[in-house]
């Protein structure tokens, strides 16, 4: 029977590894029993998506035109001094 | 005069090749627009000023990234430091036993009051979802830089947990320590703001 540390461990980290069917199995059996570790399993679940969310934004981020000439007059400027 | 010249045709070219990688590369790590802009220049006048250093064991880029990654080091280390002076205890870092009882007939339970209370559940609606957004990129601000960079590791770069270990020189049970951790402060975290 896993506590409530051992199975708030195995929801943090199953994006990361693969449980086995055993840890499954112990985790649903906690999860139907205990009420604090289910609400922390649906924030697991949502903190994972939004995480998805907010990293993604970055993907096609770029530097302006005008900011890349910025750079290139300031890296002219610190390797002259 | 050549070896200045030889500088500039570099610079021009770096940028021109690199700065957008370099940037997105930053800007993952800090979530702070002018501070990558800032990293990402720091890089390239220090590429240059050491560009004897460059050996050519590596490719251009590889080296420009180890530089930046450096740079980023840094800036997380004089960060770290105060924002643990400001919200965490610094010795606290790798336990649960904040969260759960450590002894006795409760050992591996949640401690009083720190029970998870099912506040997100009203994240679903639009309005919410958009605060719950905001809370959310406001308490991983305030998660220690090796916990955060774990999850940006993960999600951005798509690494597995052994490149993670790699990168960040750690054991796969210290990645599972501060994996959990990291998702009882979040938690914690969003839930006190929340509520506010």
């Amino acid at each position: 029977m896993l506590d409530c540390n051992e199975a708030t461990q195995l929801l943090s980290i199953q994006r990361f590894k693969n449980l086995t069917t055993m840890q499954h199995i112990k985790l649903s059996i906690h999860l139907m029993a205990c009420k604090a570790c289910k609400h922390f399993s649906v924030f697991n679940d949502l903190i994972d998506d939004s995480l998805d969310e907010v990293c993604s934004l970055h993907h096609s981020d770029h530097l302006s035109e005008r900011k890349k000439e910025e750079l290139r007059e300031t890296i002219k400027e610190n390797i002259e001094n | 005069m050549s070896n200045q010249l030889d500088k500039q045709t570099n610079a021009d070219l770096w940028v021109e090749k690199y700065s957008d990688k370099l940037y997105r590369f930053a800007l993952i790590r800090v979530n702070n627009q002018e501070k990558a802009e800032d990293l990402v220049q720091d890089t390239f006048v220090s590429a240059l000023k050491n560009l004897s250093g460059f050996k050519g064991n590596s490719s251009e880029q590889t080296w420009l990234y180890s530089i930046l990654r450096n740079k980023i080091i840094d800036f997380y280390r004089s960060k770290e430091k105060k924002m643990l002076s400001k919200f965490y205890n610094i010795d606290d870092e790798n336990g649960t036993d904040h969260f759960f009882y450590s002894s006795g007939n409760k050992e591996g339970g949640w401690v009083n009051g720190s029970e998870p209370s099912g506040f997100h559940e009203a994240a679903d609606q639009p309005l919410e979802r958009a605060e719950f957004m905001n809370i959310l990129k406001i308490c991983m601000e305030l998660l220690p830089v090796k916990w955060s960079e774990v999850f940006r590791m993960k999600t951005v770069e798509e690494l597995d947990s052994k490149e993670i270990c790699k990168e960040l020189d750690i054991t796969s049970s210290n990645l599972w320590v501060i994996v959990h951790r990291a998702k009882l402060q979040m938690r914690q975290c969003m839930e006190q703001k929340w509520e506010v």
